[in-house]
């Protein structure tokens, strides 16, 4: 039987989300891909089984959840804050998700990208989770690949 | 007292910064390791170092372990604050030289009371 992850990853970003934004993450419904993302934020797992965490986030959770983690004004948040947060969130994210598999495990740094139309592909890997989430803000979804090929 | 924060997330050193504030600490920061040696070299010495686990030019580890090395760095305090959660992990920092381990995401509360732990509030 497959080890699945969607509830791992729902129970750690709520953790999160609760200690670090002071917002709640409920599961969103079926269609994760309805959630147009302007933020990526991506964090790899290197190891035997290698894996991709990718964060994607609309402008308006990219922008509110920047703005809970530096307690400031949503009028005064600007890219590099967005794009701190996200980068914050991803290495969260991939580094509690890493203490669930079996290792040795290492983690990478998290890189962000910002724009429209954000294509994603890691050559090499499958998407094994997409799990749609839901905060005050809006939607956002977390994707899991997991490596095919060396 | 005073606290430098090694961390290359600029939100973290900023929540970590303003808790720490909040406790009456003057507090400094550095991005990275390498950085972060650099500043203890040239200014005044802190009571407690907070150090993220990955970071680039130098790691949180290695960090730990060049502190340690240095005689004119003896009896700093330092908390590892890290999403490196397994407990091999937690031990290789503890071993390394780490008085403290916390993991992130953290509360406030949670830090405060590591920090009551070390012995510097």
């Amino acid at each position: 039987m497959e080890t699945t992850y969607d509830s791992h990853i729902e129970q750690i970003v709520q953790s999160i989300f609760t200690s670090m934004l002071g917002m709640e993450v409920f599961r969103a419904g079926d269609n994760p891909a309805a959630c147009q993302e302007t933020v990526l934020g991506t964090i790899h797992i290197g190891g035997p089984k290698s894996m991709s965490v990718v964060l994607g986030l609309t402008s308006e959770v990219a922008r509110v959840t920047a703005a809970n983690m530096l307690q400031m004004n949503l009028a005064d948040v600007t890219s590099d804050d967005i794009r701190d947060v996200a980068a914050e969130l991803t290495n969260m994210i991939g580094g509690n998700l890493k203490s669930l598999l079996p290792g040795p495990l290492f983690l990478s740094l998290p890189t962000v990208v910002a724009g429209r139309d954000l294509g994603l592909e890691i050559p090499g890997a499958e998407l094994v989770e997409d799990v749609g989430l839901v905060c005050d803000a809006g939607p956002f979804r977390v994707r899991l690949f997991m490596q095919t090929t060396g | 007292m005073r606290a430098l924060i090694v961390d290359d997330s600029r939100p973290i050193r900023r929540i970590e910064g303003e808790i720490l504030t909040e406790l009456g600490f003057e507090t400094y920061d550095a991005c990275h390791g390498k950085q972060a040696l650099e500043k203890l070299q040239n200014e005044p010495r802190p009571d407690v170092i907070l150090v993220d686990w990955n970071m680039p030019e130098m790691d949180g580890l290695e960090f730990i372990k060049a502190v340690r090395r240095d005689a004119r760095f003896s009896g700093m305090v330092i908390l590892m604050v890290t999403t490196e959660t397994e407990p091999e992990q937690m031990l290789r920092a503890l071993s390394a030289g780490a008085d403290e381990y916390l993991m992130k995401p953290f509360v406030k509360d949670g830090l405060i009371d590591k920090l009551k732990l070390v012995g510097v509030v």
